[in-house]
């Protein structure tokens, strides 16, 4: 009989202490480039040195690269959400054409750039910008986590900690030369505190929460480098070739020799008017 | 003297220059609802056709183009009254705009006050003509540079001295359309520029 009544405490405490363990140490979600453009690379990928030839306004495409599907994973609404943003920071730049954003679906898991030239002509885009990302949620206990011993505690006491480290990168290609143009990061770290039985929709929204944060990092750092690309382009002509062909931009501009022709003819008016005053 | 003003009156170009100023602190979402588009234009945002000349790709677009328009404007005013002044640009402006959306299929996108600005450059200069003397050796240099700088453009040269940012091409066709408007307004003008003012 007393055998039966500490079998009985033992098993009722070790189902109450699972309740205390139930999350895992640690969980990871990554949607590599590497892993997509090269899939099955041994050795450091050699590109020939060719000339990029960029056709303005430059057609944009934008993607998530494929990640790994697990219940970590950006919802597809949240990346369409994500995309739209970087969308924004490329249309403020007036060699920018056409901006598509390209659903996930149409980028396969280690695709390569074999995959990247099929959906660009589906789209008809000459570059493409693919955010990669790799966050990873650390999850522990505190001293408060022992209340859970009490079904009350499990609600009402944030004994359950957790740290959401998020990192997005925008790597820009030129499709058809296969040369990155530019990059930018953005990282975040999201830290608190849930009670256990909180704890899922906590950590799923600290993760959400981590990447809004890294794409609001990484967007003046896009923004930069957008900025700074045509200065690129121009200082390396060696690399780049500038073409521009129907449905360009264009702009009625007077110049700068126009400008100060204007002062000499305002100044002559001023001057003028001002004499036949004093006359 | 029917129609002249005194010379500090230049109401209409004055407004027309601080609003290219004014529009250019627009956030570029705005101001891409304003710009000359093509598909838009053909989709019934027919108000670009007037508004495309008063937004640009930036301040140093703005800054020159304003500068531009208020100079030759201060003289085509003393010339013309304000009101017909005005009528002349309301209908210059979208007629530059059609023009440009059938003879120019490869333009997509279009900013700026350069055509309106050769426009009043042209009028102002034939309305100063009759009674320029010493002058008119002035009027035909600036002809001359315009007309220069119009063929350069279309050689795909001169971009060191234009104002547009990287990726924007001189739309040197509209500027032919708006000297081209300018004769119109010029010869229309109602009296030559008071001569006490040249």
């Amino acid at each position: 009989m007393r055998f039966f009544r500490y079998s009985l405490i033992l098993v009722l405490a070790a189902t109450l202490a699972a309740c205390a363990s139930v999350n895992t140490r640690s969980a990871r979600h990554a949607g590599s480039i590497v892993d997509y453009l090269y899939p099955q690379a041994s050795v450091a990928p050699t590109l020939e040195p060719t000339v990029t030839e960029l056709r303005l306004p430059v057609r944009v495409g934008i993607a998530f690269v494929p990640g790994s599907a697990t219940g970590m994973a950006p919802s597809e609404q949240e990346k369409q959400q994500m995309l739209e943003r970087v969308k924004s920071a490329f249309a403020s730049h007036a060699y920018v054409g056409r901006i598509d954003v390209i659903p996930s679906s149409y980028l396969r898991a280690g695709g390569s750039f074999d995959n990247l030239d099929q959906v660009a002509r589906m789209f008809d885009v000459d570059v493409v910008a693919l955010l990669s990302y790799d966050q990873v949620r650390f999850n522990d206990n505190n001293g408060m986590a022992v209340l859970y011993w009490s079904i009350v505690g499990a609600y009402l006491i944030a004994g359950d900690q957790y740290d959401v480290q998020t990192l997005l990168d925008a790597a820009v290609f030129d499709v058809k030369s296969r040369k990155l143009l530019f990059r930018a990061p953005g990282s975040s770290q999201v830290k608190g505190m849930a009670s256990i039985a909180a704890f899922s929709e906590e950590a799923r929204a600290a993760q959400s929460q981590g990447y809004h944060e890294a794409l609001g990092r990484l967007i003046p750092q896009l923004q930069a480098e957008l900025g700074k690309f045509p200065e690129r382009v121009k200082s390396n002509p060696q690399q780049f070739k500038v073409s521009k062909e129907a449905g360009y931009k264009g702009g009625g501009d007077a110049g700068w020799l126009g400008a100060l022709a204007a002062l000499a003819a305002l100044a002559s008016l001023v001057l003028g008017h001002a004499r036949r005053r004093a006359a | 003297m029917r129609g002249v003003v005194p010379p500090e009156s230049a109401r209409v170009t004055t407004a027309l220059a601080l609003a290219c100023l004014g529009l250019a602190w627009l956030p570029e979402t705005l101001l891409a609802s304003l710009a000359w588009e093509r598909k838009a234009i053909l989709a019934g945002q027919w108000w670009r056709l007037w508004t495309g000349h008063l937004v640009h790709f930036g301040m140093p677009h703005a800054f020159t183009n304003a500068l531009v328009l208020l100079a030759a404007g201060s003289i085509i005013e003393r010339s013309m009254r304000p009101a017909r002044l005005l009528r002349h640009l309301a209908m210059a402006a979208p007629f530059i705009s059609l023009l440009l959306l059938a003879a120019m299929p490869g333009l997509d996108e279009y900013r700026g006050a350069s055509s309106l600005t050769a426009m009043l450059a042209v009028a102002a200069g034939l309305a100063c003509w009759p009674r320029a003397g010493r002058w008119r050796r002035a009027i035909l240099a600036g002809g001359g540079a315009f007309t220069a700088a119009t063929a350069f453009h279309a050689l795909g040269a001169g971009a060191g001295l234009s104002s547009l940012p990287e990726g924007v091409a001189v739309a040197w066709q509209a500027h032919g359309l708006g000297a081209a408007c300018g004769l119109v307004t010029g010869l229309s003008a109602t009296d030559a520029i008071n001569p006490s003012y040249t």
